[in-house]
């Protein structure tokens, strides 16, 4: 409902008096608004001279936050009018954003945890590595991240599905099956009548040299290493030979790894990507270690670029990978039973891990599975759930919230269920308790919040036992504790969760593989770009939290984070190899450096096929400036694309932009969009697009042609022009603040798992000034971030 | 309904009086009642399919050019003409204030207002809404399927309900009645969920009573859920002691190869003739497919998100109809599978009323208006092309309510629906 008709509906008229307005805001309606939003006209539907207080609905200051935003943006008033004072305007955002806090609810920071936190919840709380995420639903996102309370529903199927996952995590806990001996078991490949038959009639292309298995392409057939497969789950040690075949001066062959079943498309794990170097008589060996299944196989794909493509590439042999032998070696974990069910058990002489009924396991010949039986199930039973439900809650219980867990064990034992199905549903009740499941649910914000604040920050994760064992000591309410712990915190593997989590959804990573390059007009396109462009953000990501850099090398920075595959495609020299990414510094004019230069960024904000500077620029608009365009009004039919080169896409936006209510927005959204025009739907510089059309220069060996020169340049809002990519960036530079406030709203989105509204504008204004000092160096504003009154909030 | 209860404990109460009157929400909604000829009782069963096509139908290859019975017939329709009496095309249709191009799939069930926005909150799915008032006369009060990621269903308090992507899961759990030993273990599963719901339910209802959470949605959904699932846990145990229908049909295998999107989307209309026609659920959303991929049907060789943005590309508009006419061909074929199997003296068709559309008008510029809309099945007069022109469009809600009657609810409006569908007209 708009806000003037439910004034009339309830009756609720505030004079500027009632409203302490001061002096000064008046002033401003007066003389900037109310020709447009007062008694005469109300375009929008919308009356400045009278308001209603921002307590008085919910509506009434999701309006005042708007008409905030609308100055602060400079949407409005709209730019044919006469511009206000800036500093008028920022006070009068100011008194709004005061006035939306002293009149605003905090919001509530109460919610369940998303699936990714449960599934590293779950296997920390049990110490297993089972995959859980996949029972559960994706969650929603509010204010970008999926982990804000607000978009966190909660339905009874959701319910059932987390009975269900706690089953699996129960029995996730036991290695049924006592392991074998370690073993290495070998593959030599061309010892396989597979991979001989494949050769011999040179299927896809798949020859044999040197002993060696050579590969072309990851498709079919695939290289088979059977002797190789593990004959048990557990944990292996992985090695493979391989060497470059025919790589030619320049290129550099991956040998991309990935584990699963040998057939159907079914999940396969990617393990990495290896650079083939040596030769055949020294090749090189693949190394890892990873958690296989029985008779799961290794896939050893060849990722070449370039790679021979069509008939016209005859200039040379072609380059494929060679593949000698693989082997796997163990099971290295050799703990049985295994550690989880130790944790979570203990070691107890009334506990007995006893043979049972046989299983089938293929290749292993009179095999027992082991049930968990127990001599004194009640105290046993007592024991495991007294052990488990601090652990669990995160946080010290008292008897009356443990006593009904371990009633309902028990009960289910006299209910003739065996121990071990007692203590299922016991801890199963464990994990399906709002005390579990729920994260800020405190009454109040003790220690033990704030160790699991820091946790579910940083790690997705409940908090460790050094931060449980802080918070009994009460030392978390010390901030130089607290400091100590993030840089903890940051220097673990667990953080690696944090990057993932945050850069996917800040610079929806999650997203690149939503479209597939158009094949013709982008051959260039594979998948070793695809990893590359993923791996170069998160590197670059790292490196700005180890680093301590500022918010700025987000928009710009003398250096990037690059392998070889990345370099080509950028147009950098010098760089080998597509294992390893490294800082290379960039010269000075180069319009690479920052987020928005890279791959994986141009590629999110583009479909497959073509770029849209309107979906760019509201991407600029949100994830950098931190000011999103409004969503188009309704009724509005979008800008229709047409690739057909009929229209350019300047023509189309102007044409746009010649309507009042378009240009409103557009005049912010359209000029960072066209700067980033001059990169293409996969991150290449370009100078003219390419066309797919009958017109235009021919392309040798490629099926696109030479289109239009490329848009470039646009002007801000404000009037200040740029000709370029480069022009726009360093202007975009000359207001840091801006960019720290942009971050530091994100990661308090992020870390407090709450909206963020203007009411909370202090608050980021604070945790901006706090790292002022440090350049808004990105490990500074996490420290600040952790030490914002927001993240302290019931 | 099943005889007086011999002890009041609440279980056996909650047994008694049927799965649904427990929800306080419905405690406001006893005035909507059953209408006559339409309960369990009467061999004259209701059903409702809605299914969502996520990546739009280019409706030049759908929308005649005339309106009424005798429109032409266009390419997308020609699959359909062996039932041609039985559905209605319909176009100029969309839901009033339904925007933000693709998340307005979110609305496509629910009609609730712009889906794009931050701060958007969505309600009550339509299959919900008839799945409160009579899923408990059926095994399965819904099903939401999907051969895609989210579905479209949510509940009341505008939550998404997780959708089933795995045919081989649900038909499980619809017709297989697993060895004596499943059993078993099925009933301690039940029996243990009870008794752990019964527990996080007290513990809900504990942490609400604490100062100042009275007021939280999140407690409020939290305890609204598990008392669900208790109440449907309780209606499992029941059911578990009746024989699961028999169906002459292998279990299917799932296919992950979404290339594969004619077998996937075969799966589900299998799936879903077989449970309406065993009467396992009377309330089924599909999510179609339509992603990324690359699906491998002759003269293809673009993915199908990439061809939908065609740009008026005349190449990419002709492989899209290519995809978009196996979309059609598997709905025709499903349509006919349904007229074919008899029920009483009306057709299976005649008894489900299915929604086929999508919650983009044009998926090249994301718009989401004149919406791709066929309404098929039902107790309706079909055979036409109900043609809306822009300016006093019906909302597309009132086809809902319209669906909601045939289910014998008798409603009058959903969402921003206010009346049943304008041009058609209902049989019975």
């Amino acid at each position: 409902m708009r806000w003037n008709s439910l004034l009339l509906a309830t009756g609720i008229f505030l004079s500027w008096g009632s409203l302490h307005a001061d002096d000064s805001f008046r002033g401003f309606v007066e003389s900037h608004c109310v020709k447009c939003h007062g008694l005469e006209k109300q375009k929008g539907d919308l009356r400045l001279d009278v308001l209603p207080s921002p307590s008085s609905s919910a509506e009434a200051a999701e309006t005042w936050s708007l008409v905030a935003d609308a100055i602060e943006t400079g949407d409005m008033p709209p730019r044919k009018e006469p511009r206000p004072d800036a500093a008028a305007a920022a006070g009068v955002v100011k008194w709004i954003h005061d006035e939306l806090a002293a009149a605003l609810e905090p919001a509530k920071g109460l919610r369940r945890m998303n699936r990714s936190e449960y599934e590293y919840t779950v296997q920390d709380l049990l110490g297993i590595d089972t995959p859980l995420a996949e029972y559960l639903p994706e969650d929603t996102q509010v204010q970008g991240f999926d982990n804000v309370a607000t978009g966190l529903g909660i339905s009874s199927i959701l319910m059932e599905r987390y009975l269900e996952a706690a089953d699996v995590a129960f029995e996730g806990v036991f290695r049924r099956v006592k392991p074998l001996e370690p073993a290495t078991r070998r593959a030599v490949l061309m010892d396989l009548k597979e991979n001989q038959d494949s050769t011999k009639k040179n299927k896809g292309g798949v020859i044999t040299r040197d002993g060696a298995f050579v590969d072309f392409t990851p498709g079919w057939p695939p290289s088979r290493i059977d002797p190789a497969h593990p004959i048990e789950d557990g944990i292996y040690r992985c090695r493979i030979a391989v060497f470059p075949h025919e790589p030619g001066d320049q290129r550099t062959i991956s040998a991309a790894v990935f584990v699963g079943p040998l057939f159907g498309d079914g999940k396969r794990r990617f393990l990495g990507m290896f650079d083939a170097t040596g030769t055949p008589d020294e090749p090189r060996i693949i190394e890892f270690t990873t958690r296989m299944k029985e008779g799961h196989t290794m896939h050893i794909l060849p990722w070449v670029y370039p790679d021979h493509v069509t008939w016209r590439d005859k200039h040379e042999d072609r380059p494929g990978l060679g593949i000698l032998w693989a082997e796997t070696e163990g099971p290295l974990d050799q703990s049985f039973p295994s550690e989880a069910q130790t944790n979570l058990f203990g070691r107890s002489e009334t506990l007995e891990y006893r043979e049972g009924d046989s299983v089938y396991i293929r290749h292993r010949k009179g095999v027992k599975s082991h049930d968990l039986v127990s001599s004194a199930p009640e105290e046993d039973l007592d024991r495991v759930i007294r052990n488990l439900v601090p652990r669990a809650f995160r946080r010290p219980v008292p008897e009356e919230q443990i006593a009904p867990f371990i009633d309902l064990a028990r009960a289910r034992l006299e209910a003739g269920n065996s121990f071990q199905e007692a203590a299922r549903a016991g801890v199963t009740a464990v994990l399906c308790s709002p005390h579990f499941l729920l994260l800020n649910a405190e009454d109040e914000v003790d220690d033990y919040a704030i160790a699991s604040r820091l946790s579910y920050f940083l790690w997705s994760s409940m908090p460790d036992e050094e931060l449980l064992s802080l918070a009994t000591e009460g030392r978390l309410s010390d901030p130089g504790v607290r400091a100590q712990q993030v840089e903890r915190l940051l220097a673990d593997p667990r953080f690696d969760r944090f990057v993932e989590n945050f850069t996917g959804q800040w610079l929806d990573l999650r997203e690149i593989e939503f479209t597939t390059p158009d094949k013709k007009l982008y051959p260039e396109y594979d998948e070793l770009l695809l990893r590359s462009m993923l791996a170069e953000t998160r590197e670059f990501f790292r490196h700005v939290v180890k680093r301590d850099l500022g918010v700025t090398t987000f928009v710009d920075s003398d250096f990037a984070i690059l392998n070889q595959r990345l370099a080509e495609h950028y147009g950098i020299p010098g760089v080998r190899g597509h294992e390893e990414f490294r800082v290379v510094s960039l010269p000075e004019n180069s319009v690479r450096g920052g987020v928005l230069a890279q791959a994986s960024v141009l590629k999110v904000t583009a479909n497959g096929t073509t770029t849209s500077p309107i979906l760019r620029g509201v991407w600029v608009l949100d994830k950098i400036l931190g000011q999103p365009a409004p969503p188009p009004p309704p009724g509005v039919p979008a800008v229709e694309p047409d690739i057909r080169g009929a229209i350019t896409i300047r023509d189309q936006l102007e044409k746009h932009r010649e309507d009042e209510s378009c240009a409103r927005c557009h005049a912010r959204i359209d000029p960072p969009g066209f700067a980033l025009e001059e990169f293409n739907p996969i991150g290449g510089h370009r100078d003219w697009y390419r066309s797919l059309g009958a017109d235009g220069e021919r392309v040798a060996k490629y099926n696109y042609r030479k289109g239009p020169a490329v848009e470039r340049g646009d002007a801000w809002p404000d009037g200040r022009g740029f000709a370029d990519f480069r022009e726009f960036r360093s202007q975009l530079l000359e207001d840091p603040e801006q960019l720290a406030t942009a971050m530091t709203e994100k990661l308090l989105v992020y870390g407090t798992g709450r909206p963020v509204t203007n009411a909370d504008a202090a608050a980021v204004q604070a945790v901006v000034e706090a790292t002022r000092e440090k350049d808004y160096g990105l490990r500074s504003l996490i420290h600040a971030v952790v030490e914002s009154e927001l993240f302290y909030r019931p | 309904m099943k005889t007086a209860p011999s002890s009041l404990d609440r279980r056996t109460f909650l047994r008694a009086s049927g799965v649904s009157l427990g929800l306080p929400v419905l405690a406001s909604l006893g005035s909507v009642r059953r209408a006559s000829g339409a309960d369990s009782s009467s061999d004259d069963i209701r059903r409702m399919v809605a299914i969502n096509s996520p990546l739009g139908i280019h409706t030049p290859n759908l929308f005649p050019a005339s309106a009424g019975r005798d429109y032409e017939v266009t390419p997308y329709l020609e699959p359909l003409q062996p039932v041609r009496e039985k559905f209605s095309v319909i176009s100029g249709l969309m839901h009033p204030m339904v925007d933000g191009g693709h998340s307005a799939e979110k609305s496509f069930l629910t009609g609730a207002a712009h889906p794009g926005q931050p701060s958007f909150r969505n309600s009550i799915s339509v299959d919900q809404f008839a799945a409160e008032r009579m899923g408990h006369e059926t095994r399965f009060p819904f099903l939401a399927l999907s051969a895609n990621n989210n579905g479209l269903s949510y509940t009341r308090s505008g939550v998404l309900i997780p959708a089933e992507h795995k045919p081989s899961v649900v038909f499980k759990r619809l017709f297989l009645e697993g060895t004596e030993e499943e059993k078993a273990d099925q009933m301690r599963k039940i029996r243990d969920g009870q008794s752990i719901m019964d527990l996080v339910l007290d513990q809900t209802r504990s942490m609400i009573g604490r100062a100042g959470r009275e007021d939280s949605e999140t407690l409020d959904q939290y305890f609204t859920s598990v008392r669900e699932v208790e109440q449907r846990l309780v209606a499992a145990e029941d059911w578990a002691q009746k024989p699961k229908p028999v169906v002459d049909q292998a279990p299917p295998t799932d296919i992950e190869d979404r290339a594969d999107f004619t077998g996937r989307m075969q799966l589900m209309f299998d799936l879903i003739f077989l449970a309406l026609q065993t009467d396992s659920t009377r309330l089924i959303t599909l999510k179609g497919a339509g992603g990324n991929e690359v699906v491998n049907l002759q003269g293809v060789d673009d993915g199908w998100h990439n061809l939908s943005h065609h740009g008026k590309d005349p190449e990419k508009i002709e492989q899209l109809a290519i995809i978009e006419l196996e979309e059609m061909r598997l709905f025709g074929a499903f349509l006919q599978r349904l007229e074919e199997a008899r029920e009483g003296d009306n057709t299976l068709l005649d008894q489900t009323a299915i929604l086929l559309g999508s919650n983009l008008g044009n998926a090249s510029s994301h718009n989401n208006t004149n919406l791709p809309i066929i309404a098929a099945g039902g107790h309706f007069q079909h055979g036409q092309h109900l043609a809306f022109g822009d300016e006093h469009a019906p909302p597309l809600a009132n086809l809902l309510v319209s669906h909601l009657q045939h289910l014998g609810l008798e409603v009058d409006e959903f969402s921003t629906g206010s009346r049943t569908l304008r041009g058609l007209e209902s049989l019975s």
